[in-house]
């Protein structure tokens, strides 16, 4: 039987005690080696370089001094020689999200309807559909330019210009309306699969019963999806419409592999004009000066939608 | 000897807006079955979860068998527990399950596996130990789950609400396998439940839990028949205990057109205990009895009959409020019938309308009759041994459910507290 | 559930033979004999869609959303099968298998993009910075998300909106600052600097996920495991990590998914040879006679593609969990 004394434990190691003792400093430790990562490469140049180097003429010769400009970077985006293309830039980055996320949606939502139905080898088809968003944004976007070019192999044009026509020079990719959606049709092929996925858990996680019972009622297959379907997506369709309209924002990749913000600057959406100007035209305080203004439109989403993620939990 | 003593255990959460546990003092003796009932949110896992070390009390002291283990981590507590959901590691086998406990504990292998057989042996799962719980059924979970507590010979033994995840049948199997591996680890054991029957039929002794505060420790039948507050005596008991609710005016009763003459003890009582004139009489179903119309100390309509095979439940509108009445099974009653009822008196309990019982009719001095009741005495008396007798048929019942083992740590508790819960079934079997 | 739905298929395509349909005829053969056979009516019409129309029309759904998705990739594999002069001819751009004896006896573009261009570098430098960003990233993760599920600390929620609101930054603005940082302490062109970059911009997600999971687990595990004898910590390793296991194999696919997809911060911090991944060198074919490394970029840009489908594939369940519950979908 239990002996009295197995209660008394003198001999508790160091260890022990100090968890005991400090309990929080468990967390606090855990946590460390993210914090230090976060702070050291997003936050920490994103508050004091970021901030800073907009006020400075910056070039990459460390052996010249960085001279402080003030607000000259800023002025040359908003009144001076790059306000047009700011302007411009704004403009095509709105129309962009306006057409490439409810494009996204619908997509999405057909194709998670479609592989929710009883379908043979269902699992390799669900699978195969994330083939979009498993590929790379360059080689997704570097495809979709070589079968838009004016050529033999030029898939993508050959259709487009049996119905419409496309000037022979450039193609798709040169042309100004028609680069547009060049982008746009290699954005949604790439991008559709996050809100697929999405859409399908939400659509399995409606429970069967409803829809026999609709059955019952005799509602044909539009009220179903009208009155069962899309009010129990309505929460994750305005969830992944945020997440989807800031994760867009600011993606290059696509846009610069298939046109490379041309022709001229047609394509050139906010994060490939900060690109251009800031790797290409190596004037970084002019591209950070973009930067921090982009920033400062796009902290208000980003807090909406962390608020809206989060309060589940707390 | 492994005792638990509670003493003024406090705990809050939120930083002090919500109290969990408000000031508990509860001691459970080596080999002792307490259960520790209530509603949800009442503290009663929270003060399993105190003495289990899971959580840390705010004030007050746990002791194990003398020593302060308030401050200690669970794992140095020598305690084992069963979870509701049973807790059992997915990731290993039943064998590798039952045996982590031991593994932490430096045990070598071959007592590890002594100890695994011979509680496998115990719990009967001697063929399961190779599987994993995702392919075990949920009762076989549930032994998997007592054989893991069992192996490391605890100090104390906790189970919170375990058997609430099965079905009635399998629930009421594995009630007595846990009271026999009980007695036979003879073990200070708490066992959590929300379910009054399942306290009533597992415990040595029951506490009633309300708000965080424990309303009332004693054995099953103190808590069925002797209740100390209305909130026990309304949790405690199926169907549910009868309350009305009437007023003490002149040494009499009245409410809902009645006037009933009460003894000078229970009158005196009244008066002296009761705030107002308020008071709250409360009726089990089986102190109240139906007679001819006319016959009983009122008439009522008969609104509802509940067959139950040995019993007939008999539900009548009085003023606002239903009672249930229980009859034997072959009581001749109709639906819409008009019955009179009956009462029988020496077992009502009066609390005053903030919660405490004042005082059991039957229990104050002299044991009396009602004299001047409206025209209602001549067959009354007659009619009240028969409800005596159905009142002790019940209480026989619960006794039989107890069984005769249960006799030794009955006396165990009488010796720490001297309760009037042996004078009262004294009283009730002269009766 | 594929099965429950399977049935009801089945018993409205035997019912619609003899006039009825499953639950609407259960229901109405409960009604009053006179209303019966103008209840059969509504009820055959109601089905219609469900015997006639939808068995065709979800495969012919199906066999558009496949060609669509799948046009790309196969594109790019066939054409890289293929000589700059075949490609040249293809009619209507649509590529078809052909077997050109020449293509396949030595001009074939996945024999020679090995010595034409240094593919072989850049698919290991590719592979060091995913699989490193994808240790390192789900190292922290594990314990940073068990530390935001289960411990207490000081600031935990703040910290945990910084750590999320951090991933939907776009990266693009953080490149100039990083790029300057990374420069100023020596990081450039090593693997460490892209390796801590990346890791940085994927770690939030990965927390957010892994947080997800955790909190999901019954916390009687835990202290069920402490009942037996281990500290908090303890638990964690004995009982929590083992049972992690799908949660933690998507974590480490996702960053090095991330990694593996990056371009932008490849190409600002990986400008070297010995440093340029797969996007980056795509992206710098292109600039090269395109003509006549046709076959090369399309070889190497269906081998960028294809790693990451057939790891998508592979792990299909456990991501499609893993995003599902990403964007807040309960239950």
């Amino acid at each position: 039987m239990a002996t009295i004394d197995r209660f008394d434990r003198g001999d508790r190691s160091l260890g022990d005690r100090i968890l005991d003792e400090y309990g929080s400093l468990q967390g606090i430790l855990f946590l460390l080696p993210s914090l230090l990562l976060l702070g050291f490469i997003v936050f920490y140049p994103m508050i004091f370089n970021g901030i800073l180097l907009s006020f400075r003429q910056f070039t990459l010769d460390p052996s010249l001094v960085n001279p402080w400009v003030g607000l000259e970077n800023y002025q040359y985006w908003l009144f001076g020689g790059g306000q047009a293309l700011f302007l411009f830039s704004i403009k095509m980055t709105l129309l962009y999200e306006l057409v490439v996320i409810p494009f996204d949606l619908m997509v999405a939502l057909a194709a998670a309807l479609v592989l929710n139905e009883t379908l043979p080898a269902r699992p390799l088809w669900r699978g195969l559909m994330l083939a979009g968003y498993a590929a790379p944004p360059v080689a997704a976007g570097l495809t979709f330019a070589v079968m838009e070019q004016a050529a033999s192999y030029g898939v993508v044009y050959n259709f487009l210009n049996m119905f419409f026509s496309v000037p022979a020079s450039g193609g798709i990719t040169s042309n100004s309306p028609w680069a547009f959606w060049g982008v746009v049709f290699a954005k949604v092929w790439r991008d559709f699969g996050f809100m697929y996925v999405v859409f399908l858990a939400g659509v399995q996680s409606i429970p069967k019963e409803l829809y026999e019972i609709a059955k019952v009622d005799g509602a044909g297959p539009v009220r179903r999806f009208r009155h069962i379907t899309l009010p129990h997506l309505r929460t994750i369709i305005v969830t992944v419409v945020m997440i989807r309209t800031i994760f867009t924002i600011g993606k290059v990749e696509i846009p610069w592999a298939v046109t490379q913000g041309g022709p001229v600057n047609y394509t050139t959406f906010l994060g490939v004009a900060i690109f251009k100007q800031g790797f290409l035209n190596w004037s970084l305080g002019r591209a950070a000066a973009l930067g921090m203004m982009f920033s400062l439109a796009i902290i208000p989403l980003i807090i909406l939608w962390v608020r809206t993620e989060t309060e589940d939990y707390d | 000897m492994v005792e638990v003593v509670l003493d003024d255990v406090r705990k809050t959460f939120n930083d002090g807006q919500v109290v969990a546990v408000d000031d508990i003092d509860l001691d459970i003796a080596e080999g002792e079955l307490i259960v520790l009932v209530g509603p949800s949110g009442c503290g009663k896992s929270t003060t399993l979860r105190c003495i289990a070390g899971l959580e840390t009390p705010d004030g007050g002291t746990i002791t194990f068998g003398g020593h302060d283990v308030t401050d200690l981590p669970p794992k140095d507590r020598e305690i084992s527990m069963v979870f509701q959901n049973y807790a059992l590691y997915p990731s290993m086998t039943v064998y590798e399950n039952m045996a982590f406990g031991l593994k932490m504990r430096d045990a070598d292998s071959q007592r590890v596996d002594e100890q695994v057989r011979w509680a496998a042996g115990i719990m009967e799962i001697g063929d399961l130990l190779d599987r994993y719980p995702n392919q075990l059924s949920g009762g076989q979970q549930q032994r998997v789950a007592l054989g893991r507590s069992i192996v490391r010979d605890p100090a104390a033994f906790l189970l919170d609400e375990p058997l609430s995840n099965l079905d009635a049948k399998l629930r009421s199997v594995m009630r007595t396998e846990i009271q026999e591996l009980q007695q036979e680890l003879d073990v200070a054991t708490v066992f959590v439940t929300h379910d009054q029957e399942e306290a009533m039929s597992m415990g040595d002794r029951i506490a009633v839990m309300n708000a965080g505060r424990i309303e009332q420790v004693a054995s099953p039948e103190e808590i069925y028949h002797d209740p100390t507050s209305l909130f026990v005596a309304d949790f405690i008991g199926s169907p549910a205990i009868n309350f009305l609710e009437m007023t003490v005016e002149g040494g009499q009763l009245r409410g809902e057109g009645l006037e009933i003459d009460l003894p000078s003890g229970v009158n005196e009582a009244l008066s002296k205990e009761l705030p107002g004139e308020e008071v709250v009489l409360g009726i089990r179903p089986e102190d109240l009895s139906l007679t001819d119309p006319g016959g009983g100390l009122t008439d009522l309509d008969v609104q509802v009959v509940e067959p139950m095979g040995d019993t007939k439940i008999v539900y009548v509108d009085f003023g606002d409020r239903r009672l249930n009445i229980v009859m034997p099974f072959d009581t001749t009653v109709e639906e819409n019938e008009t019955v009179g009822i009956d009462i029988a008196w020496p077992n009502v309990h009066f609390f005053s309308p903030e919660g405490p019982k004042v005082c059991t009719w039957g229990q104050t001095t002299a044991p009396s009759e009602p004299a001047g009741n409206r025209g209602t005495l001549a067959d009354g008396s007659g009619r009240e041994d028969s409800a005596a007798e159905t009142d002790g048929g019940a209480a026989s019942e619960l006794a039989g459910s107890e069984a005769s083992d249960d006799v030794t740590t009955d006396d165990e508790t009488a010796n720490d507290e001297p309760t009037d819960s042996g004078r009262a079934m004294d009283e009730r079997g002269e009766r | 559930m594929s099965h429950e739905t399977d049935t009801d298929d089945l018993a409205a395509n035997t019912a619609a033979g003899t006039g009825t349909g499953s639950a609407e005829a259960n229901r109405a053969g409960l009604g009053t004999g006179s209303g019966r056979s103008w209840r059969f009516e509504t009820a055959r019409q109601g089905l219609s869609w469900e015997t006639h129309y939808k068995p065709v029309l979800k495969y012919v759904a199906l066999a558009i959303l496949m060609i669509w998705m799948l046009f790309p990739v196969y594109y790019a594999f066939v054409n890289s099968l293929k000589t700059p002069e075949m490609i040249f001819t293809t009619s209507l751009g649509i590529p078809f298998l052909t077997f050109d004896p020449v293509a396949f006896s030595g001009r074939n573009a996945w024999r020679t993009m090995w010595s034409a261009f240094p593919f072989g570098r850049y698919l290991l430098a590719t592979f060091v910075v995913s699989v490193g960003t994808a240790g390192l990233a789900t190292v922290c993760a594990v314990f940073a998300a068990y530390s935001f599920a289960r411990l207490e600390f000081p600031l935990k929620n703040s910290l945990f909106v910084l750590a999320v609101a951090g991933f939907a930054f776009p990266i693009v603005l953080l490149a100039i600052p990083i790029f300057v940082l990374l420069q100023r302490i020596g990081l450039l062109n090593t693997y460490m600097g892209m390796i801590l970059a990346f890791t940085a911009f994927t770690l939030p997600y990965n927390i957010w996920l892994l947080r997800g999971f955790f909190e999901d687990l019954p916390e009687n595990l835990e202290e069920s495991a402490r009942v037996d004898g281990c500290t908090q910590i303890g638990a964690f390793f004995r009982v929590i990590l083992p049972l992690s296991r799908p949660a933690i194999v998507s974590v480490f696919i996702f960053a090095f998914l991330l990694a593996w997809h990056n371009y932008l911060m490849a190409f600002i911090m990986g400008s070297d040879a010995l440093h340029t991944t797969l996007p980056v060198a795509l992206l710098e074919l292109r600039g090269t006679f395109f003509v006549r490394n046709f076959h090369y970029i399309m070889a190497g840009t269906f081998l960028t593609m294809a790693i990451p489908i057939v790891m998508y594939m592979y792990l299909q369940k456990y991501l499609v969990e893993g995003l599902g519950s990403s964007a807040g979908v309960k239950g």
